[in-house]
């Protein structure tokens, strides 16, 4: 699978490959996996589903509540961090709205958060600000892989593996940032 | 890899081809970078060789032949660029972040951890190559706002 396996593009091949293969590298597979398919669904009760994978969604959104209050509360002391860090409250929101789509049929409930923004210390020093940050959205990734791994919903456990993924790249981002 | 599915072991095989693709690809990036981003494009290059051999493991100890490489990959676009290098480099991490988001959908616990690890890790690959990131990486589509 020449061009598409390397790079997701489409096109001619010059070594033949399975339907599959070619679906994969468009990132059809992965749609259809988090559009659909489920784990277990033929062997598990489906009542157990909703209750398990939604408590599970809820402890995501309090816990996304609590970042975003980080987030909000470092903006507050530092302003001119608003901008920089714009792209990464949007993609947090963006979770936010995806976790409560999930598990449709069992709505979220009003996802609060028990930490204070003001309460939430925030380093004077910008660049130590910015790797608390950092430090947040990391261990964010590392709680989510309990979820990912008992989750009873393929597609759920896909969400959240997504999610902890973009939590890990913003790690990253944020420590170059803050060594700006 | 217990009890293994037959759709988890496809997804890990659909994950075995990515990182062939993607040890092809790395090598032609590292070709066309110096200095410190040469050496991690070959630094993540031995990571993906790393990965691939684990996954042939666990298909070979399912009794499965795992998927060759190809002889040769065609490139999307023409590398003539330290530019074009990263490009190619963001694209094969986002290649592998679909591959590892699959195999989480379709996997039992130990896939999920591996493909999760794995999708983690793309994204932040792919971040490190572009500056930027999106919401959900490995969902074609996004799920949403991207």
């Amino acid at each position: 699978m020449a061009e598409s396996s390397l790079a997701g593009a489409g096109g001619s091949l010059r070594h033949p490959l399975s339907r599959r293969h070619v679906l994969a590298a468009a990132g059809i597979v992965a749609a259809a996996a988090v559009s659909g398919c489920t784990r277990n669904s033929s062997d598990r009760p489906v009542s157990d589903q909703p209750s398990l994978d939604a408590a599970a969604r809820d402890r995501i959104l309090a816990d996304k509540a609590a970042i975003l209050a980080t987030y909000s509360a470092t903006i507050e002391r530092h302003p001119t961090l608003r901008k920089p860090l714009d792209g990464f409250v949007r993609r947090h929101t963006a979770h936010v709205d995806a976790l409560k789509r999930a598990l449709a049929a069992t709505p979220a409930g009003s996802a609060t958060t028990t930490r204070n923004p003001h309460q939430t210390r925030i380093a004077p020093q910008q660049s130590m600000a910015v790797r608390a940050l950092a430090d947040a959205e990391q261990a964010a990734t590392e709680r989510r892989r309990s979820v990912i791994e008992s989750a009873l919903s393929g597609t759920f456990a896909a969400l959240v593996a997504s999610i902890a993924a973009c939590e890990n790249a913003h790690a990253l981002l944020l420590r170059a940032e803050a060594d700006r | 890899m217990m009890g293994t599915p037959e759709r988890e072991l496809a997804a890990a095989q659909t994950a075995l081809a990515a990182e062939h693709a993607a040890i092809y690809g790395y090598a032609v990036v590292g070709a066309h970078l110096s200095g410190d981003e040469r050496a991690r494009a070959i630094a993540v290059y031995q990571a993906h060789r790393r990965r691939r051999d684990e996954l042939a493991r666990l298909i070979a100890a399912e009794k499965q032949a795992p998927t060759p490489a190809a002889a040769a990959y065609r490139l999307p676009f023409a590398i003539e660029s330290a530019q074009d290098a990263r490009k190619l480099a963001g694209r094969l991490e986002d290649g592998l972040a679909q591959a590892y988001a699959a195999l989480v959908a379709a996997g039992g616990k130990d896939m999920r951890g591996l493909g999760a690890a794995a999708l983690a890790e793309a994204a932040a690959t792919a971040a490190e190559w572009r500056g930027s990131t999106t919401a959900f990486p490995g969902l074609a589509g996004g799920v949403g706002a991207n």
